[in-house]
């Protein structure tokens, strides 16, 4: 149980400081900004293993939205 | 499923992260606030699927201990439980309960009795619950000890342990479950039971509980190794 609250504060932690940290380097794409949240979310779920009640969908959302993210950049890439 | 108070303030962050997202895109525009919102609402989201409670429910944690009180009664019964030592017999772990620590010549397969003789003072011989397959893949006592009674049983909230070549020294933090006393003095408590026996099984060794103390909201428990078979 206990590391499931932690798990909790140390993702508050991190989304924190990463928001700071490209906020300080004037980053100003939203992607970007959800891109970290999502590997930070992946790995705190890996490092802590929080028990969740039925399904993560949080985690299924959260890699359909980075999914949908690297998609538009690759076709960037291409298309341009 | 009801909602308590964590996950209640899970939900209000979230809600909140959504709402002031919603006002800093429309009103301000500013990229940077707007992810710290979406932020919020992804850490509102997190606590808002955190069950607050053991998996285990009261009614199978009374079931449990009712388990042990019957144990606790044979081992009354028959007056044998002072002592207890561990023993591997191929992928499992038998406890030999008695009033003093001589056994019977060990064999490679258990004994088929529940109950033996041994110097003329019966020996009662459980199975303990746990057995190789259970820790499958886990080569250190430690890190099987953590993984059977926080992630498989999950009836504490965290272990602290430590090996050394004689003794594995395991601090169970809040541990859930209670054991009977006549349980708790012949073959120690349930995580006492679980340390010794994969303690055993993993060193390949008869083991015994040493101590078997609760300090606060810990318990403390020190498992020695008794040689080789």
């Amino acid at each position: 149980m206990l590391r499931d609250f932690l798990s909790n504060t140390v993702l508050a932690c991190l989304i924190t400081i990463s928001t700071w940290a490209l906020w300080s380097v004037g980053e100003m794409r939203i992607d970007a900004y959800i891109a970290l949240y999502v590997l930070e979310y992946t790995v705190v779920k890996a490092l802590f293993r929080p028990r969740r009640i039925g399904l993560d969908w949080l985690m299924i959302v959260l890699l359909i939205v980075f999914s949908i993210i690297v998609s538009i950049r690759i076709m960037e890439v291409l298309y341009k | 499923m009801t909602l308590d108070t964590y996950r209640s303030i899970g939900l209000i962050i979230a809600i909140s992260g959504l709402i002031l997202s919603a006002l800093t895109y429309i009103l301000l525009g500013i990229i940077p606030l707007l992810a710290l919102w979406i932020g919020l609402i992804i850490i509102g989201i997190s606590m808002y699927l955190t069950p607050s409670k053991a998996p285990l429910a009261k009614e199978t944690v009374i079931l449990l201990e009712n388990m042990f009180s019957n144990i606790a009664r044979v081992i009354e019964t028959f007056s044998i439980g002072t002592s207890s030592i561990y023993v591997k017999h191929g992928d499992e772990v038998y406890a030999y309960i008695s009033r003093h620590e001589n056994l019977p010549r060990i064999t490679d397969n258990p004994p088929k009795a529940m109950i033996i003789t041994g110097d003329g003072e019966p020996i009662l011989v459980l199975k303990s619950p746990i057995s190789k397959p259970v820790i499958e893949g886990y080569e250190e006592a430690c890190s099987a000890i953590d993984y059977v009674t926080t992630e498989l049983l999950n009836i504490a909230d965290s272990i602290k342990c430590v090996e050394e070549d004689e003794v594995v020294i395991v601090e169970v933090k809040n541990p859930y479950l209670s054991t009977p006393s006549s349980i708790e003095k012949a073959l120690g408590s349930i995580y006492a039971i679980i340390s010794a026996s994969i303690t055993t099984l993993i060193r390949g060794t008869k083991s015994v509980v040493e101590k078997d103390v609760k300090v606060g909201n810990r318990r403390r428990i020190i498992v020695r190794k008794l040689g080789e078979r």
